[in-house]
């Protein structure tokens, strides 16, 4: 009987040693693929993580099924002002508090205020994402050849580099899209503004990728493909690329948050474009009726605040998930 | 003899996310006085945790849940935070395993020294200096009053592992336990460092306590010695008994796993099985899963160590009956590793 | 002796090392105007009555009619003399004009960061000592929020609650009514203040944007020290300084943070030029008489004097300020030597 439980116990305590080893080994010799699998695990257990991408998803819906929802008329056009000569009883009304018709109420021009917001998540996220997109192209160029080759190559654009992290990026942003959208393009405002936060954002990006590609290039395995003749473009896009892609989607997910900031900052200073949805734009427009109508800054305040959490969320998820260090 | 501490039934948890790691689980001994004392076991018996609990200094999620630690006639563990830190160092010192992290990199070595010892003596800055210079010379460092100034990393490594003896040594505790202090040393500098740590003991008139999982460090520098196992004694012991006469199956196979100094590498006997998980340590005694005399009676009840020859203490419940074959293995692989 | 001459070795480096940093800057800044177009056509664009003769004229006395790259080197030399040429706008020499408002900016910014730095670390190690506690898990909350939430909504709330509707809204918060105007660095007859006076009402005129710049600050530097603490408050150092007697306070405060500041003063040299460049929000917000809010103003007008002067000072600031923080890092970290 004694000798049962004995056995038992020496079984139970075998099967979780077995599972403690099989846990492990899975940790150490899986690469690649499954590598994101592990990834994906961690991020799960993480909670906060888990509660950035729930937000993450609302937005995205709100995002993707804003026009939709116009088109079936749940929501209200945008840009419509006819709200403005509907009498009060019906909501209507330059800037109408919230009720059963407008549930945000309406803005100055008499504009739906919900629908707003959901178009301007369309907005924000493009914003960020796209801009970053073209950062870490810009980064990755940079980085990598600056990494890769070393010596004066490096030399030369770590200047570059270091040039773009001193200079007051915000206030070079401001003129560069005030010269872009008064003088040079007009009615580009949106894209324009994408395509300066593109080009400004870069710069940690690509001394963290240059540092990626130092330790990386000395890797054996990156050594052989070079004896084994691929070319240098082929290296850093195949080889090392792959491996240096976790801290990489850190900064692009933390970058996403800054981004949408920086466009609220430029819209809230008036220097976005007016003829696009934007929450930084909304609350632009209301400022100076703020102490009023405090709602119709709040709304796309709150908005922002949620958008730009989740990506912080996520991102800070990510880092833990991907951390080298608690590769273990 | 009297002794200068005891321990009782001392029991140290650590609460994780993953369980309660009983690393000390009820271990008792005595320090006497006047006598280097020994602890070992391999990593993970709980040796360190020992010293840090008597400190009070037990790191998180780690708590002393139960024992005493009676020193000059007062439990230790009873006494309030403030009390305690006039202790440390003063009276209970330690020095820690690794130098290279024991000693804080941003500031200099000599600094760390002299504010110990004005924490504890009435001393001005300028007396301090004094005081720490002369220790350093004590433990042989050249050029001591330039080295003062200098920063943990301009030292070598012994010699940061004697600036941290230094350290622990400089408000003349009347106890130091010594935490593996040769584990981070090559062959030829943990000799110096011993000699020196034996030369200090009779300078300063402290009593020593050897922490360590080395049986050679143990033959050669201490009088008692305590063995540890996944936070339980095995046995206490003066060092000749133990050496040539152990009293519990854990002890004889950790001797027979000390390499003699001839003997070859793969004469090593190593220990089937690993150490216990101590979130779910195996009931009865900790070691019956590993040990070769294990009956059902090691498996019920959790052994104490109580005298079985005189000043000798061994926690195995079956010593009287396996004895003789104990012996009997331990002077056959002494003789293997002789003959090889 | 050898330290000074290093020292001063360190110095020269950096700055000589920061002078093509800041051309790189202006040349670019020089080159975004430049593309811009004529600024005199700008500027009089939709004045009536101007003859050529007056475009002309205008051109010639802001150097307009020579070319691109002999104009920069013209502003260069002329910067070198310290003369920053004349603003459009104001028509006055843009030295005069802006030593004010860079007086206001680092004011405002140092005090704010200053602040952020001092709570920051305070609350931080508190965290780090009680990891996943109540007021941990509040903290690490509301850093996160401070991080989400823009700039000038914490400024514009702020001026709701503070100035808009003080009385009532800090009644109803504190139990007692708190004003602080929203407007302006000074009052407006500051200038007949004696001097206690003028302190003060300077004080008081910067509490409420100090403070909310601190929040921004703050929720950035406050993960630092707390990440930074709790991985040193588990170094053997600091158990050591434990076993050795010393007060919690020390072995905290002394042996444990000075560890952990390193990587802070770190981000800190980094984001100094983020949070310089952030200026014009929170200038505009509080309408604070720095470099930012007249750099917008500036730029509705497309000043180009007043912009390059701006974003000159600016950068000299952000590359001093770089310099400074990597002579603080080589003093607190003495493994890295200055050099």
């Amino acid at each position: 009987m004694e000798d049962a439980e004995y056995i038992r116990e020496l079984e139970t305590r075998e099967r979780e040693a077995e599972k403690r080893r099989e846990r492990i080994e899975e940790e150490v010799e899986t690469r690649g693929a499954s590598q994101w699998q592990l990834v994906w695990r961690r991020f799960r257990k993480n909670k906060p993580a888990l509660v950035g991408a729930g937000i993450l998803i609302i937005i995205l819906f709100m995002a993707v099924s804003a026009p939709f929802l116009t088109y079936i008329g749940i929501l209200a056009d945008p840009n419509s002002t006819q709200f403005l000569i509907d009498p009060p009883e019906l909501g209507g009304g330059a800037r109408a508090l919230p009720s059963i018709f407008h549930l945000l109420g309406t803005d100055k021009l008499g504009r739906d205020v919900l629908s707003r917001i959901f178009w301007g998540a369309q907005t924000a996220l493009i914003v960020g994402i796209v801009a970053m997109i073209i950062s870490t192209l810009i980064a990755f160029t940079i980085g990598g050849l600056a990494g890769y080759f070393g010596g004066r190559v490096d030399a030369g654009l770590m200047v570059v580099t270091d040039v773009f992290l001193v200079m007051p990026v915000f206030l070079i942003m401001l003129l560069m899209i005030k010269i872009l959208t008064v003088v040079v393009v007009s009615g580009f405002g949106l894209w324009v503004v994408i395509g300066v936060l593109g080009i400004f954002g870069w710069p940690q990006m690509a001394r963290m990728i240059r540092a990626e590609f130092f330790r990386l290039k000395t890797l054996d395995y990156v050594e052989a493909a070079r004896e084994l003749g691929a070319s240098n473009p082929r290296i850093m896009i195949r080889h090392i690329l792959p491996n240096a892609l976790g801290p990489i989607i850190v900064v692009f997910t933390l970058g996403i948050a800054y981004n949408i900031l920086a466009e609220a900052g430029l819209s809230f200073l008036g220097f976005g474009d007016a003829s696009t949805v934007s929450w930084g734009w909304m609350i632009n427009m209301e400022l100076e009726i703020v102490s009023v109508h405090p709602l119709l800054v709040l709304f796309p305040a709150i908005s922002i605040f949620f958008t730009v959490l989740a990506f912080n969320l996520m991102g800070d998820g990510l880092a833990d998930a991907l951390d080298p260090r608690l590769w273990r | 003899m009297a002794n200068i501490m005891e321990i009782e039934n001392l029991k140290t948890y650590f609460y994780t996310e993953a369980g309660v790691v009983k690393a000390l689980d009820g271990i008792s001994f005595n320090i006497e006085e006047d006598v280097t004392h020994g602890l070992v076991g391999e990593s993970g018996s709980g040796k360190t945790v020992t010293a840090l609990s008597v400190l009070g200094i037990v790191p998180n999620p780690g708590r002393i849940v139960d024992g005493r630690v009676i020193f000059e006639g007062e439990n230790l563990l009873e006494k309030s935070d403030k009390e305690m830190q006039k202790l440390r160092g003063d009276k209970i010192a330690i020095s820690f395993q690794d130098p290279s992290t024991s000693l804080n990199p941003v500031f200099t070595v000599g600094s760390q020294i002299a504010e110990v010892i004005m924490r504890h003596q009435d001393v001005t800055k300028e007396e301090a200096k004094q005081a720490v210079i002369e220790i350093m010379e004590a433990v042989r460092i050249p050029e001591a009053e330039q080295r003062y100034y200098e920063y943990p990393h301009q030292f070598s490594t012994g010699m940061r592992q004697r600036m941290a003896i230094a350290r622990s040594l400089s408000a003349r505790p009347d106890i130091l336990f010594a935490d593996e202090p040769t584990t981070a040393l090559d062959v030829t500098i943990e000799a110096q460092v011993l000699n020196l740590m034996q030369e200090l003991q009779d300078k300063f008139g402290m009593d020593l306590v050897m922490i360590t999982h080395d049986m050679g460090v143990i033959a050669e520098m201490c009088k008692r010695v305590t063995v540890l196992y996944a936070g339980r004694v095995c046995e206490t012991a003066n060092v000749d008994s133990v050496f040539h006469e152990p009293k519990h199956p854990y002890t004889q196979a950790l001797l027979t796993s000390v390499p003699s100094v001839l003997g070859k590498i793969k004469r090593l006997s190593v220990i089937p099985g690993t150490i216990p998980d101590l979130i779910h340590p195996p009931s009865g005694c900790r070691f019956h899963p590993r040990c070769a005399f294990a009956k059902d009676v090691c498996k019920k009840e959790m052994p104490d160590a109580v005298e079985v020859a005189k000043g000798h203490e061994s926690a195995c419940v079956r010593i009287d009956e396996i004895n003789d074959e104990l012996q009997a293995r331990l002077k056959k692989a002494r003789e293997e590793q002789a003959s090889d | 002796m050898i330290e000074i001459t290093r020292l001063a070795r360190f110095l020269i480096r950096r700055i000589l090392f920061s002078i093509p940093v800041f051309f790189g800057v202006t040349i670019i800044v020089w080159a975004l105007m430049y593309a811009a177009g004529d600024p005199v056509r700008l500027l009089l664009a939709g004045v009536p009555y101007i003859t050529p003769e007056v475009v002309e004229n205008l051109r010639r006395y802001y150097h307009l009619d020579r070319p691109v790259w002999e104009q920069y080197l013209f502003w260069v030399f002329n910067l070198v003399q310290g003369n920053l040429g004349e603003s459009f706008v104001y028509n006055q020499p843009v030295l005069q004009l802006v030593i004010p408002w860079t007086i206001e900016t680092v004011k405002l910014q140092l005090s704010a960061l200053a602040l952020a730095l001092f709570l920051a670390i305070f609350i931080g190690v508190y965290s780090a000592r009680h990891p996943y506690s109540i007021t941990d898990m509040a903290v690490t909350t509301l850093a996160l929020l401070g991080v989400s939430m823009p700039i000038f909504v914490w400024g514009i709330f702020g001026i709701l609650i503070f100035s808009s509707y003080a009385h009532s809204a800090t009644t109803a918060l504190f139990g007692f009514p708190i004003y602080f105007p929203p407007v302006g660095a000074h009052a407006w007859n500051y200038r007949t203040f004696p001097f206690p006076l003028f302190l003060a009402d300077a004080i008081w005129h910067m509490i409420l944007p100090m403070c909310v710049l601190a929040i921004t600050y703050m929720a950035l530097y406050v993960r630092l020290v707390r990440s930074g603490m709790r991985e040193t408050l588990e170094q053997d150092y600091v158990l050591a300084a434990r076993a050795s007697g010393l007060s919690d306070r020390k072995v905290v405060y002394k042996h444990a943070l000075r560890n952990a500041l390193i990587p802070l003063i770190t981000y800190v040299g980094l984001a100094i030029a983020t949070s310089f460049a952030g200026a014009p929000i929170t200038e505009t917000v509080f309408t604070w008489p720095g470099m930012g809010y007249y750099y917008v103003q500036a730029l509705y007008s497309l000043d180009f004097p007043l912009i390059m002067a701006v974003i000159s000072i600016l950068t000299i600031l952000i590359l001093a300020a770089n310099i400074i923080v990597d002579m603080t890092y080589g003093f607190i970290d003495p493994r890295i030597t200055v050099e």
